[in-house]
């Protein structure tokens, strides 16, 4: 029986949680978010993807952005390329969709900054 | 004549703000810039928020909400101007600069510096070598690209394994720079274990413990670093070296309290290295304003809600911190917050020392 060690990315504190890798049984985790994230490290680990796009304001020259949900983790720097198509015009307000259903994932990139000029 | 000034509106300084509210007081915010959230603009990463709001939020979102909470409040704000000195006499005159009205000044019975913090620079740790283009702090080269839109280079490697150079390990990543590796003077990591999960084995990039840098080379730009391990009284071990071709080195090696412009105030600092300079003061009695300061601060500084009312609450809760001081937790913004608002809470009104230590 392997057992793969991680650590949990989900909150700061940062459980060192060991995972079967036949039953997927997560120990070591403090909290049950510890569980969920050790399954899916091992059978589709994902990752939340923060970056910056072009935008025309005068007070900044990029605006910040992120994925609605996490996104598969071999896909980050695919995703990068994309996202890094989008430019965006003033007024945006955080929380504005600028890219629908990015490669296929079903997650959307969002503004994560408002910006009026 | 305002109740109350805050210098700076990043999380502490809008925290400050909204903790010290009271309709009674005229209070003004100065900001230097031309946007308020300070240093969280550039933070573009998400975590936090999660034990303010119980939500993952990036830097930028949790700069907007903390904002939002000063809506409707009649708190005035000063953009794109900036502090340049601070008298204190019988109240607190400032000197302040901007672009359409040149010097002017204004005083405060009050005034509460949030003027947040500076990164070490190399200087400050005393880097051997050459002294060519493309050394710079993980924070600026955060702001480069995070804000202005520029990559610092293409090869990198940073020194210090503090939060914010494991991000920009990611980050510069993500944007197609090749990181080659991070060195920690420690034989332990000072940034989160979660970031250096997600950000440097999350891609490959080693982390080099218990080691620094003893060589710089470069003309113009950056050409190579060499880094040796040390030993337990960090002396560099010969015949550790390890050359590494970068044209970029970022320094993740610590915070300083940006404060220097108002040392003509003399406050009491924290002889902690690396962290904050606290001054903290007992007031003798209570009126409105100064039940509104000490609010703010014992809020900032207990994350808590609780109003202190009596003196003697205040002291007890004082002693408490001074036999246990909190810990300069970097990764939530509430309590840093609290830690550059402390820096400097000053009052007007007679005060005796209060011994941190
Ligand atoms: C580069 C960097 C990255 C960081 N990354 C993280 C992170 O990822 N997570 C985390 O939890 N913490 C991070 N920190 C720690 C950060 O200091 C705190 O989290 C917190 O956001 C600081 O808030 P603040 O209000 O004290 O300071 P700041 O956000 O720095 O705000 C200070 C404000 O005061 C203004 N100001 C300064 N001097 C003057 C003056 N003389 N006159 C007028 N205005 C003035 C500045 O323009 C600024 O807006 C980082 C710090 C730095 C330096
Ligand atoms: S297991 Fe729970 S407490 Fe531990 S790091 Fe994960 S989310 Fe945080």
């Amino acid at each position: 029986m392997s057992v793969k060690s991680m650590i949990c990315i989900v909150c700061p504190v940062g459980c060192h949680i060991d995972v079967d890798e036949q039953s997927l049984e997560v120990t070591g985790n403090r909290c049950p978010r510890g569980a969920v994230y050790g399954k899916k490290e091992l059978t589709d680990p994902r990752r939340m993807l923060t970056t910056t796009v072009i935008i025309n304001s005068h007070l900044q020259r990029r605006l910040p952005v992120k994925t609605t949900d996490d996104i598969p983790k071999g896909l980050l720097f695919k995703a990068m390329e994309e996202i890094n198509k989008i430019t965006v015009k003033v007024p945006v307000q955080s929380g504005d969709i600028l890219l629908k259903n990015l490669l296929n994932t079903g997650v959307d990139i969002v503004s994560t900054m408002s910006l009026e000029i | 004549m305002h109740d109350i000034i805050i210098i700076g509106g990043g999380a502490a300084g809008l925290s400050a703000a909204k903790e010290a509210y009271d309709p009674g007081l005229k209070i003004l915010i100065i900001e230097r810039e031309a946007q308020l959230g300070g240093i969280l603009r550039q933070c573009i990463h998400n975590g936090f928020g999660i034990h303010k709001y119980n939500l993952e939020l990036t830097g930028p979102e949790y700069a907007q909400k903390t904002h939002h909470l000063l809506e409707g409040l009649n708190i005035e704000v000063l953009m794109h101007s900036t502090v340049v000195d601070i008298i204190k006499d019988d109240h607190f005159e400032l000197t302040i600069m901007n672009p359409t009205d040149g010097e002017f000044k204004l005083t405060a019975k009050a005034i509460i510096i949030a003027s947040g913090c500076y990164e070490k620079t190399r200087s400050q740790i005393l880097l051997p070598g050459d002294r060519p283009a493309g050394i710079m702090s993980a924070g600026n080269a955060q702001r480069y690209l995070n804000l202005d839109g520029y990559m610092v280079g293409k090869k990198v490697f940073i020194l210090g394994s503090g939060d914010i150079g494991l991000i920009m390990a990611r980050r510069m990543t993500l944007e197609g720079a090749e990181v080659l590796g991070v060195a920690e003077l420690m034989p332990y990591s000072n940034g989160l274990t979660r970031n250096i999960a997600q950000c440097l084995d999350d891609f490959d990039i080693p982390l080099y413990l218990s080691h620094t840098i003893t060589d710089i080379v470069g003309k113009d730009r950056l050409e190579n670093i060499v880094i040796s391990e040390v030993d337990h009284a960090f002396n560099s071990i010969p015949g550790t070296e390890k050359t590494f071709e970068v044209d970029t080195l970022l320094l993740s090696v610590g915070l300083v309290p940006d404060i220097q412009m108002f040392e003509s105030l003399q406050f009491h600092t924290s002889p902690l290295p690396g962290r904050s300079s606290i001054s903290i003061f007992k007031p003798r009695s209570m009126d409105a304003l100064r039940a509104a300061m000490l609010y703010t601060f014992m809020t900032l500084l207990t994350g808590s809600v609780k109003k202190v009312k009596k003196p003697d609450d205040m002291q007890k809760c004082m002693l408490k911190m001074s036999s246990n001081p909190p810990p300069l937790n970097r990764w939530n913004p509430v309590k840093t917050s609290a830690m550059s608002c402390l820096n400097a809470l000053i009052m007007k009104i007679k005060m005796r020392p209060f011994s941190f230590h």
